[in-house]
């Protein structure tokens, strides 16, 4: 069964940024470079936050925008082939939801594979790995 | 260990210069953040130096499990106290440490005085001086925070450290309030950052923490991680936070009331995490890296006096020590009142425990008749009248005719030498502060000068540090009353050659480059 991260109730969160951490996690490394999750705050911490991360398009603006084909669709989500990837940039303009990150070490596109490990370590249920309805 | 945490960053604000060293040494010999500063204000504070003057170094520091593991979640803070001219440490969470590191930093050293105010940009290797001018005497912390949020990249990824009134004005317990809720709050680093007219540091890291052996990392981050939100020691702050200790306290007779006078309330105080809970928690929040979300939100909602049914409603974080210090040292009855105190001391940038104490004294010295209205401005304390009390932390903010340390009630001039006003509230009258620190006639006015030097430096990353490319605007150069770079740290290795001047239009553009953190040493 296919699964997904899902932003399920941004207002609980308290901006721990564990989620972030998690991501970066799966490459065995610290530091938020590799993190293809965010949170910042709407204007300060008295605001409340927003959880930027991929929602998994079915027809994804970066992919459109990739001049070279390095991104395409997958199961959840989308792959990017870094091989053929140039890093231009086109797909972080392109995601309207600002979910593809960007690794400025590496000069390469960071976007969510939505392996749920993130989910795992959120304290406070505000992101989930849920089931990808049918249909 | 990575190369990041050993890196150095010196910002010299006399000449709106920075550098990087490379103390790897230092960082293997000194576990963690505070060993660290400790030793850097061990070589860069001269003996006697005076708190307030260019020469204080600060020192903000991470450890090495900043950014990597759960709860190391502060930086620290050293520098010498203008409160007690002793050491001052204050610990600050936030995003503060896993911003610092993640720019590619283990420490930041701030030495000299900047001939106008300013606040820096530390990102991507560089460091942006940015005029501050305008956020200068700006009523509140939080309306300087939103500028800079809304001005600065990076959101998401930094810190945003700021000082309010009172550190500008010098009061010897201003605090830097980071993330609104979070603070440097003990032993005036605010202060110190006011007299080097320094508004802000904004630390913008997104790096990565490389680390040995990836797999070993993520299992015990696992594991301490399980153990953390498992544990009954976490559960208590993440609950009710620390105000669960009103209760048992008072319970005990061991809560300060009213200038500890007394150790209880007859009945249950108003304040209790319970009580502060049920009517006023209103959201939650972490530093980042923690999960144990300690820092309690009190939703408080006002009316409008002036028209019905209109409300406002603001956020205003609690803790036990604000609790005792503006609440039960105060002899409080009513938590509104309490909230709006915490808010404004929020606002105008005082410590929070400093304050409260110093208005309990104030109170019951009033009540002895030691001091009479002639030393606080007209005003009366009373005990839990929270109208009088949140006037004089404004006042003690913006102490009437200037500064603390004695602007006087001239504008125009640099009034450093005229006579210190008497000042009954502040923390002058504390008994505890040791007479060991000296006031120099020579200390210039924080506030408006004109239009000087400008420019943005490129770190270098190793040392000797190389020349700065500077951009000038205006006449460049030492600003007219008493800005020439003072001996900002004396001991520091590396001479630098003088800036090269560029044509430049405004402040805050970039036009150099240079080797961000983590690139290959030259």
């Amino acid at each position: 069964m296919a699964k997904r991260l899902s932003v399920v109730d941004v207002d609980r969160c308290v901006d721990c940024l564990l989620c972030a951490f998690a991501c970066a996690r799966r490459f065995g490394e610290g530091g938020l470079a590799g993190s293809a999750i965010a949170v910042r705050s709407v204007g300060g911490m008295e605001r409340g936050f927003v959880v930027i991360v991929c929602r998994a398009c079915a027809d994804p603006s970066c992919m459109a925008a990739c001049p070279t084909g390095a991104i395409r669709v997958a199961e959840v989500g989308v792959r990017v082939d870094l091989e053929r990837c140039t890093g231009c940039g086109k797909c972080v303009d392109a995601c309207p939801i600002g979910a593809v990150f960007w690794d400025g070490e590496r000069g390469k596109p960071v976007i969510c594979r939505h392996c749920g490990l993130c989910a795992q370590f959120c304290p406070h249920g505000v992101i989930a790995f849920v089931e990808v309805p049918r249909g | 260990m990575d190369r990041g945490l050993s890196r150095v960053l010196f910002v010299d604000l006399s000449a709106h210069r920075a550098h990087v060293e490379e103390r790897p040494e230092l960082f293997r010999a000194r576990l963690g953040g505070t060993g660290v500063a400790i030793e850097l204000l061990h070589e860069l504070c001269p003996e006697g130096a005076d708190p307030l003057s260019p020469e204080n170094p600060v020192i903000l520091a991470v450890g090495p499990l900043s950014a990597l593991f759960p709860l190391a979640s502060k930086t620290v803070a050293l520098f010498k106290s203008p409160h007690t001219g002793n050491l001052g440490e204050s610990h600050c969470g936030g995003r503060s440490a896993v911003a610092l590191r993640l720019a590619g930093y283990g420490a930041v050293v701030i030495t000299g005085r900047s001939d106008i105010p300013v606040y820096i940009v530390i990102e991507g290797g560089k460091v942006h001086f940015r005029d501050a001018r305008a956020l200068w005497g700006l009523s509140s912390s939080f309306t300087v925070g939103r500028i800079i949020w809304e001005r600065e990249s990076g959101s998401g990824f930094r810190s945003i450290l700021r000082i309010g009134v009172a550190g500008e004005n010098l009061v010897t317990y201003a605090n830097v309030v980071a993330e609104s809720y979070r603070h440097f709050g003990r032993l005036g680093l605010g202060a110190v950052f006011g007299a080097k007219r320094l508004k802000a540091v904004v630390i913008i890291g997104k790096g990565r923490v490389p680390v040995a052996d990836g797999p070993r990392y993520s299992r015990l981050y696992r594991e301490l991680h399980g153990r953390a939100v498992r544990s009954e020691l976490f559960k208590k702050y993440h609950d009710l936070g620390t105000p669960q200790n009103v209760r048992p306290l008072n319970a005990i007779g061991a809560l300060p009331v009213r200038n500890l006078r007394e150790n209880r309330y007859p009945d249950e105080p108003p304040f209790t995490g319970e009580r502060m809970a049920e009517r006023y928690l209103g959201r939650r929040l972490a530093c980042a890296g923690c999960p144990v979300a300690c820092i309690h939100l009190a939703a408080l909602r006002e009316p409008y006096p002036d028209e019905p049914f209109f409300y406002k409603t603001t956020f205003v974080s609690y803790d036990y020590e604000p609790i005792y210090s503006l609440g039960t040292m105060l002899g409080g009855q009513d938590p509104e009142g309490f909230l709006k105190l915490m808010e404004a001391v929020e606002h105008l940038g005082l410590d929070a425990m400093s304050c409260g104490v110093v208005l309990a004294w104030a109170t019951e010295a009033t009540e002895r008749g030691l001091i009479s209205g002639a030393d606080t401005g007209g005003l009366v304390p009373r005990w839990g009248d929270y109208g009088v009390y949140i006037q004089m932390a404004r006042r003690t903010s913006r102490w009437p005719g200037g500064s603390p340390r004695g602007r006087g009630s001239s504008t125009t001039s640099s009034p450093g030498a005229s006579p210190r006003p008497r000042r009954a509230t502040a923390a002058r009258s504390s008994p505890w502060r040791s007479g060991g620190t000296r006031w120099p006639a020579t200390t210039p006015a924080p506030g408006p000068t004109s239009p000087t030097s400008w420019g943005h430096a490129t770190p270098t990353s190793t040392r000797p540090a190389t020349p700065w490319t500077k951009r000038t605007c205006g006449r460049g150069g030492s600003g007219p009353r008493g800005s020439s770079p003072g001996p900002s740290s004396p001991r520091r290795p590396g001479a630098r050659s003088s800036p090269r001047s560029s044509s430049a239009s405004s402040p805050g553009d970039s036009t150099t480059s240079g080797p961000p953190p983590g690139a290959s040493p030259s």
